[in-house]
């Protein structure tokens, strides 16, 4: 009994995703690629790569696709959905003890980024890398943080002071 | 970043032709790396400054294509690239490879 209800589910769908990967891998690389970030270029750099692949292999580099997008493009929205909810801080960054009594730990995990980055670039990140090294969200409380940093606390993170406002 | 074959596989697919522009599915077709973990791999040396990226010109396009995105090795990355080879070159975990590409 099993098995016959498997056999009448199984053999559509296996002769649907035949039909559809066989003969419009075009749409079905259109949804597929819905899976990464609206931003991610991965989205028109695959459906730019497709006309290059020979016909006959088509189905198969789509599915190959699938398999990508659904590992890849997935685990950047998760990651992205945890983020936003949890604090990307304390995820990324190994516990040390801030050396400066009067820093919060988030300042510190700041200060901390922003001179790794300037040692290994010669130059302080943009605000916008910043955030992303941090796993947060958006750049504005940041940005806050960055000028009590400079103000209260007298640390140099930019190149240029801040302008007053 | 850590030295596995298919690291090596892209690094001697780019490093065929040091100067050119290079695509995913091409790439993917001469290093034999599978593109789940081909693309990964780009984004790392992209990360890392090895690669640069773009997109190719609407004049360049022919015909009714969508324009491809294409990567570039810097000077950077064919230094590191060449490292990497000549590092898998003494190593004998990829002498079989090294043997099927020379």
């Amino acid at each position: 009994m099993d098995t016959l209800i498997t056999q009448i589910i199984a053999w559509p769908t296996l002769l649907l995703s035949l039909l559809l990967f066989g003969f419009a891998p075009g749409a079905m690389l259109r949804i597929i690629v819905l899976a990464f970030k609206r931003d991610d270029p991965r989205r028109i750099e695959l459906l730019g790569e497709l006309p290059s692949v020979p016909r006959l292999e088509r189905p198969f580099w789509v599915c190959e696709q699938l398999e990508v997008a659904l590992f890849e493009g997935l685990a950047g929205r998760l990651a992205a959905l945890i983020g936003r909810k949890r604090d990307g801080l304390r995820r990324h960054s190994p516990l040390v003890a801030p050396p400066d009594p009067n820093l919060s730990f988030r300042r510190h995990k700041i200060l901390e980024s922003c001179q790794d980055y300037a040692r290994r670039n010669g130059y302080p990140p943009k605000l916008k890398e910043l955030a992303k090294m941090l796993g947060m969200a958006s750049t504005s409380s940041l940005a806050y943080q960055l000028r009590d940093l400079e103000k209260k606390l007298g640390y140099t993170l930019r190149d240029r002071p801040p302008t007053e406002p | 970043m850590r030295k596995t074959h298919s690291l090596v596989q892209v690094a001697m697919a780019l490093m065929a032709d040091p100067s050119g522009r290079h695509w995913g599915y091409d790439l993917s077709k001469r290093s034999g790396v599978r593109s789940g973990v081909l693309y990964p791999t780009l984004q790392r040396m992209l990360d890392e400054g090895w690669l640069r990226d773009g997109w190719e010109e609407q004049g360049e396009v022919r015909a009714k294509r969508p324009p491809r995105r294409y990567y570039e090795l810097t000077d950077k990355g064919s230094a590191e690239l060449g490292a990497v080879l000549s590092a898998a070159r003494q190593d004998a975990r990829f002498r079989l490879l090294m043997r099927r590409f020379a």
